[in-house]
């Protein structure tokens, strides 16, 4: 599944750049984000696969083909010789560099002590959980077993489950990463919108004036 | 199904040589602007992967974060081509003198 997911975007990515016509450019980078939705699926990262497609194959490239439409086609489309050798240059460090990331990645340990986490099911994990809270419970407090709290039982489980090398089953669902969100990342939050009402201003901005040459 | 950790490497760092490639080559600001877009993607594939691998949910919060620049800087170059445009009346990179005096 990886396989067909990795070729077809680096199918679309070759087509992206070498396509002459900027819709077909535009019509191969979806393809290309599509695909790597899928790779984020395969890789657990569930609102992060939606996400892609909304954000990037949605509005981003929808933004995109607008400002195709507006432009008119350009007749010159050949390269000047006088680019030829720089052309040539590009291709070929790209494919050079291409060529040692992928041996220095694909023959050795990029990563050494790799966590390499695995996944088990909620089911299995819940009673797991459950053993070992039920024995710390003991443990730390013997005269009152009463129950934890809410925030103390997930702390407890991120622990139990990192240093048993487990995924999460919750990792990569909208419910965690919207907690990290709105906790922990809240001000990363804020700054986003920032980010996102200037670029707003800005845009409407340059969208009204005319430059004068 | 766990995939290697070298293969979304090998994966994201091709991503990102072609579209840098890309954005030499081609002239087109357009397509050069779709190129800046395939490379973030690339890096975004690569904060995914190690985060799989690291079991930590921080990195998908990075991923978001470049996906709303991402977005942003979409639309503020869409602007200044569109811009461009009207005064110079192409989109070619090399033919964009305004700041030569």
């Amino acid at each position: 599944m990886f396989f067909i997911f990795a070729a077809l975007a680096i199918i679309g990515a070759f087509l992206t750049i070498l396509s002459p016509k900027a819709v077909n450019s535009a019509m191969s980078l979806i393809l290309v984000m599509i695909s790597l939705a899928g790779i984020y699926l395969l890789l657990n990262a569930h609102f992060i696969a939606v996400l892609q497609i909304i954000v990037y194959a949605g509005a981003i490239m929808t933004l995109i083909l607008f400002v195709i439409m507006l432009l008119p086609e350009d007749e010159k489309t050949k390269q000047p010789d006088k680019k030829k050798i720089l052309t040539q240059l590009a291709i070929l460090t790209g494919a050079v560099i291409v060529f040692l990331t992928l041996t220095f990645s694909l023959t050795r340990d990029v990563v050494p002590d790799s966590a390499g986490m695995i996944s088990i099911s909620e089911s299995k994990l819940a009673d797991d959980v459950k053993q070992e809270l039920r024995s710390k419970n003991q443990n730390v407090n013997k005269k009152a077993p009463q129950e934890f709290s809410n925030e103390q039982i997930t702390t407890l489980r991120k622990y139990l489950l990192h240093q048993q090398k487990i995924l999460d089953p919750e990792f990569g669902t909208v419910r965690e990463v919207g907690r990290l969100l709105f906790t922990q990342y809240a001000l990363a939050f804020e700054i986003i919108s920032l980010v996102l009402l200037t670029a707003l201003v800005a845009t409407l901005f340059l969208a009204k004036r005319r430059l004068n040459p | 199904m766990t995939i290697p950790l070298h293969y979304t490497i090998a994966l994201a760092s091709t991503l990102f040589m072609i579209g840098a490639v890309g954005l030499i080559l081609r002239r087109n600001m357009l397509v050069m602007l779709m190129c800046v877009e395939l490379m973030l993607n690339a890096v975004n594939l690569l904060f995914t992967a190690f985060a799989r691998d690291t079991g930590g949910g921080d990195a998908h919060i990075f991923v978001l974060m470049i996906m709303a620049v991402a977005a942003a800087e979409a639309a503020v170059g869409l602007a200044i081509i569109i811009s461009l445009f009207r005064t110079q009346r192409n989109v070619d990179a090399d033919s964009i003198d305004l700041l030569k005096g």
